[in-house]
């Protein structure tokens, strides 16, 4: 093996693992064909342009797909914003910071770098849908049976807990039943190819 | 946002959602409806049709492949080999999918490109 061949090998470690597990040989096979097509100094000038674009691509991309999924950073997402809500209906004011905090999540991961960078998997996508749906029809549940105990054992309810429980409970209601929707319309997997 | 909506819900086979393609992709997928090829000459072919202009590495090339892949738009054929020397090479080729996205894309920019010449040249487009 030549000289170019076993540096261009050990630059190859600058790839996430799963990259180069998958494209190692494929990568050095087309470093051959340019060097024996073009002459080494061709070669390296197109591999270092190459790897300014393609490395921290694929570094992102790895860590987008490490990230914690997409359901946990939901589910946080929207219980900091219920806690903010509550705090609210409390008449305090110290819950802005939870507000804040939620927004910034909503918003890295609804980026649409965010997206471009996860990795397309319509199955787990239907999943995390669907699991999400639970968990918001879980919460508006509670909030009903919340609710009816209430109703049940005390003659006066307070504005506050009004106020708590349809915060509580109408959003999340909406959020289970659109998040519903959005998990029984995704396709259980990819399209199969057609030759 | 069309594009999301026909990418994780792929089943919907809508080219449009996948419009407009980054360069270097409509360039990959131009490169294969001449038939399968590897990696290296798809490069090779994306250099030609460029003229230079795109010039991918393998790294590029590769995620670019992957991604392709990943949304059913190119398909690896094994066992397509021309000679024993490229029976270690990855072969790839368009789906159906992948055929009418790069013929949307088509159609999009040759409108594009009429509109910008019926603008700068009047009465010659």
């Amino acid at each position: 093996m030549q000289t170019e061949q076993r540096v261009y090998r050990k630059l190859l470690v600058l790839y996430p693992k799963a990259f180069r597990q998958e494209f190692a040989a494929d990568l050095a096979q087309t470093f051959s064909d340019l060097v024996h097509d073009d002459g080494a100094p061709s070669a390296w000038r197109r591999i270092i342009v190459d790897f300014a674009v393609s490395v921290p691509r694929s570094r992102l991309e790895a860590i987008m797909k490490n990230q914690r999924s997409n359901v946990v950073l939901n589910t946080l997402i929207v219980t900091l914003f219920v806690a903010w809500l509550g705090t609210l209906a409390l008449g305090a004011v110290v819950g802005l910071p939870l507000l804040a905090v939620a927004v910034v999540l909503g918003v890295t991961q609804r980026s649409r770098l965010a997206r471009s960078l996860q990795p397309e998997r319509p199955a787990s996508l239907r999943r995390s849908r669907l699991l999400t749906a639970a968990i918001f029809g879980l919460i508006a549940l509670g909030t009903i049976a919340s609710w009816i105990y209430h109703i049940n054992h005390y003659k006066h309810l307070g504005d506050t807990t009004v106020m708590v429980h349809n915060l509580i409970g109408l959003p999340t209601l909406v959020a289970a039943a659109c998040y519903l929707v959005a998990g029984l319309r995704t396709p259980r997997s990819t399209p199969s190819p057609v030759a | 946002m069309p594009r999301r909506r026909a990418r994780t819900a792929g089943a919907q086979h809508d080219p449009q959602g996948y419009l407009p393609l980054p360069i270097a992709h409509f360039h990959v997928l131009v490169a294969l409806t001449g038939g399968q090829k590897h990696g290296y000459a798809i490069m090779r072919d994306v250099d030609e049709l460029s003229r230079g202009s795109v010039r991918m590495g393998p790294g590029t090339l590769y995620g670019t492949l992957k991604k392709l892949v990943d949304q059913g738009l190119l398909e690896e054929v094994h066992g397509q080999s021309d000679g024993p020397e490229d029976e270690r090479r990855r072969y790839y080729r368009l789906t159906g999918l992948g055929q009418r996205v790069c013929g949307a894309e088509s159609d999009r920019l040759a409108r594009l490109v009429r509109v910008a010449k019926s603008n700068l040249r009047p009465g010659l487009a």
